[in-house]
């Protein structure tokens, strides 16, 4: 007869272990809820792995503690059926005196497990089980309240908005990558800048707010400068030829590699037009200096001091500049100084010595060797400061225009009102930054002023504001490559104009 | 279970530890995991036993029906006297006169065939009045000797009626009897023949000439009962059944042996601990002076009960359980019990007074605050 017993212990059993298990999921489910829903308001992110550790964790420990709680025991069983069916404490009586003998206690037990045989299966109390959904809708409501409420957009004032990369910033800056590929710089070198390129890609996918997009952006850029840029000593070695006198050399490194402008590599052609102009300008530069050699060869007295003068500074300069040896430019003015000195030595000597065939070899071999060095330093200047300006532009950032030689230890060299620069010349030269007039001559009219200004003089600022429309406005892609097509023709049609 | 003995005259009966040889309540019960039902069918109980725990219910029964011949409503005073003898207490009756104590115990005494005597108290009735006294006889060849003559005392069923109205020294020796079942005179104790029952009258207080029992003496009741005047279908019963005659018609049910058979029976009634720690709890919180007693104590009792009073309801609580059909002892029976036990051992204060609140509104919330 205690089978009936045994039968209300294992149902309390069971209802036990099912009410801890959905206190379990009830507890799980707030956990999760309590925790996504903050966070979401604040447009914070966490991998979705921490809500199942949390859910897991609390439903887990929720359960434990409530199985612990509510597990039944005979003891509890008896008083609760005694208590439920008003019997007078007739089951804890034979559930106490269970192993007692006695004919009173054997009577008393018959008579309980006679009733306990009678009695009707146990009835779910109402108030309890409401209770119990009322606290799993809660627990269910908070959950998906939580999963489908969207991340807060933090308002634009804030310190760190939010950002996310868009298709049209992917295509722009694969459209760099091509712009690279495309150039004159050597593999490595595209490799480098490709490669920075690419990872930058990459991070803007993974940044969430503008501050992780601009650390992307400051981070790539200082890449690419260092592929580019990485093989350029013309500053260096230029502020040593200053300190050691040469300052109309230094001036001519210095300006030499970084003659080139960004918006002029617009196509392979611009390169091969601008190493011809380097060559005129360090033709330029350097004749003064010719003539002087080739006057005091008739004055014997003075040259052999003067070349001294000359090599002892240039090679002073190159072994204190701590470039290494096999740098071209390195290379290129350390045969020059060399060479000087075997002019210098061939003077005065007792073998038959054409003092003028000498400089004509020694000035015709720097002024090929110089500018192709000082073209390959200054288109890699450009290139970098193309893909700078690039990004800046793309990402909102100031443009860096005009890279007015602030490694240059001269001043009057690089003076951009200065007639005799060839650069200023260039044919359908119109406006722009620094010393290189391009663009066109004719004149549109400037509202602001009331006057007629070149179309040249305000490209720059003409394609910046573009620019800047392109990012804020709401343009399809096929519409934002329309315009920037225009922009590229407006450039290159100028450039055709030559 | 041995038998009772009948216990001849002027020797000390055979005390009840040893006539009881069963052990019925069992020694430290397993652990709660470990204990379960033992596997039975059927309870292993020899014929007999069952039989008297059978027959146990038919006599109360029976009782009640020859008492109901001789006395009309006051069930509750009927059950709780029943209950007293059973158990083996004294009660003390507080009502009104004519309400039929008197009958009650006659009705009792002859239903139970048991000897009944009653015993008026006056404020001039000495102890010997009541126990007996030496008398000097003289027999045939004109020799003297001292011959002891038995007082009203030596009976089964006592009425002792308006005990409050006799001298504390009578009302002692009354109460000496009343706990030891013994009457000693002139250094000789005459054992009284058991069951033995007292069924003590009080007039109310506030009229003169009465000796209020003291408190202590109180304690040794079991019950106090209230008897108020009957209902009007009730009185209708009284006036309708005495005209056919004021004789009491109950017949004999059952007899002394079967009376202390039932007590014996009584006793193995199982009670869990908490109930007994209800009971225990009850009487501890009518205790003003402990920390623990409820709101209720603190502001209406003056002093509480005593540990009698415990033990007064559990044993009270087990025959009470038998007389109803149950096997066992529930809250429901302590709580029954407690104004009956308690109402003259709490004594309440004039706080209590004041807010015209009597001992039993008083024991009802302390029980209520109690579980």
């Amino acid at each position: 007869m205690n089978k009936s017993f045994e039968k209300f212990k294992r149902n309390e059993w069971l209802a036990a272990v099912g009410m801890s298990a959905a206190i379990g999921v009830f507890a799980g489910l707030f956990a999760v809820g309590a925790v996504l829903l903050p966070l979401k308001l604040c447009g914070i992110v966490i991998d979705e792995i921490y809500y199942a550790l949390i859910g897991g964790g609390a439903g887990l420990t929720a359960f434990a503690l409530a199985l612990l709680f509510l597990r039944p025991n005979a003891k509890k069983i008896a008083k609760d059926l005694d208590d439920e069916y008003a019997l007078h404490e007739k089951v804890q009586t034979a559930y106490e005196f269970s192993s007692a003998s006695g004919p009173m206690v054997e009577r008393q037990r018959a008579d309980a497990y006679d009733t306990l045989d009678a009695l009707p299966r146990r009835r779910v109390k109402t108030g309890a089980l409401l209770k119990f959904l009322i606290t799993g809708v809660a627990a269910f409501a908070l959950f998906f309240t939580a999963a489908f409420v969207p991340f807060r957009n933090v308002a634009a004032n804030s310190e760190d908005p939010p950002y996310e990369i868009t298709g049209w910033e992917i295509q722009r800056i694969r459209d760099l990558i091509a712009n690279v590929q495309q150039s004159a710089l050597a593999q490595t070198e595209k490799d480098g800048a490709v490669a920075a390129l690419e990872a930058f890609i990459t991070a803007l996918g993974e940044a969430k707010t503008e501050s992780a997009k601009t650390a992307a952006l400051t981070e790539t850029l200082g890449k690419t400068e260092a592929a580019v840029t990485g093989a350029n000593t013309y500053g260096t070695i230029s502020s040593f030829l200053q300190s050691a006198g040469q300052a109309e050399l230094a001036a001519i490194v210095s300006r030499g590699g970084n003659s080139f402008r960004p918006y002029t590599l617009l196509s392979y052609t611009d390169v091969q037009t601008y190493r011809k102009n380097q060559g005129d300008i360090v033709a330029d530069r350097l004749s003064k200096r010719e003539t002087d050699y080739r006057a005091l060869f008739a004055e014997v007295e003075g040259l052999s001091e003067k070349l001294t003068e000359a090599a002892s500074g240039i090679g002073g300069a190159l072994l204190l500049s701590a470039v290494p040896a096999t740098d071209p430019l390195y290379a290129v003015l350390g045969d020059f100084s060399a060479r000087l000195v075997a002019v210098r030595d061939g003077i005065g000597g007792t073998e038959p010595y054409d003092g003028q065939a000498e400089l004509d070899a020694l000035f015709g071999k720097v002024y090929e060797t110089l500018t192709e060095e000082l073209a390959e330093q200054s288109y890699r200047g450009a290139m970098n400061r193309h893909i700078a300006n690039f990004l800046r532009d793309l990402f909102g950032l100031p443009i860096e225009t005009g890279e007015t030689d602030e490694e240059s230890p001269g001043g009057t060299e690089d003076d951009p009102n200065n007639p005799s620069d060839p650069n200023d010349d260039q044919p359908g030269g119109g406006g722009g930054s620094g010393d290189t007039r391009y663009g066109s001559d004719d004149e549109v009219y400037d509202p602001a002023t009331g006057e007629y200004v070149q179309y040249g003089d305000i490209l720059d600022e003409y394609s910046a504001e573009i620019q800047k429309l392109l990012r804020e406005g709401n343009l399809t892609e096929e519409q934002r490559a329309m315009v920037l097509r225009y922009i590229e023709m407006l450039y290159g049609g100028i450039q055709a104009e030559e | 279970m041995k038998s009772w003995k009948k216990s001849k005259k002027e020797e000390v009966p055979v005390t009840e530890a040893e006539q009881t040889e069963e052990a019925v309540q069992s020694a430290a019960p397993a652990s709660e995991e470990e204990r379960e039902f033992p596997e039975i069918e059927a309870p292993v109980m020899s014929a007999s036993d069952t039989a008297r725990i059978d027959r146990f219910s038919a006599a109360i029964k029976r009782i009640k029906d020859e008492l109901a011949k001789d006395f009309v409503g006051q069930q509750e005073v009927v059950d709780n006297v029943l209950c007293a003898i059973i158990a083996g207490g004294n009660v003390l009756l507080e009502g009104v006169p004519g309400v039929g104590k008197t009958r009650l115990v006659r009705s009792l005494g002859k239903a139970l065939r048991l000897p009944f005597s009653r015993i008026q108290f006056t404020p001039d009735l000495m102890p010997s009045d009541v126990t007996g006294t030496n008398i000097i006889e003289q027999d045939a060849g004109g020799r003297m000797s001292m011959s002891f003559q038995r007082g009203p005392i030596f009976s089964n069923l006592i009425l002792a009626d308006e005990i409050n109205r006799a001298t504390p020294k009578t009302q002692a020796a009354m109460l000496e009897v009343m706990q030891e079942h013994k009457v000693t005179v002139a250094k000789k104790t005459y054992a009284l023949e058991e069951p033995f029952f007292v069924l003590a009258t009080e007039n109310p207080i506030e009229q003169d000439g009465t000796y209020p029992l003291p408190e202590a003496q109180m304690d040794r009741f079991m019950f106090k009962l209230l008897v108020g005047f009957p209902s009007v279908e009730d009185l209708i019963g009284i006036v309708n059944m005495t005209q056919i005659t004021m004789d009491e018609t109950a017949e004999a049910v059952v007899d002394g042996p079967a009376i202390l058979e039932m007590r014996e029976l009584a006793k193995t009634v199982p009670v869990i601990d908490a109930v007994v720690k209800f009971a225990a709890d009850i009487v501890a919180n009518s205790h003003p002076e402990l920390e623990s007693s409820p709101s209720v104590t603190k502001k209406y009792i003056k002093y509480g009960a005593s540990p009698r009073a415990a033990q007064a309801l559990i044993t009270c609580a087990k025959v009470r359980a038998l007389m109803n059909g149950h096997y066992n002892v529930s809250y429901q029976d302590v709580k029954a019990l407690a104004c009956p036990v308690l109402r003259h051992r709490v004594k309440i204060n004039y706080t209590a007074i004041s807010e015209k609140l009597t001992v039993d509104d008083v024991i009802k919330q302390l029980v209520n605050e109690t579980r």
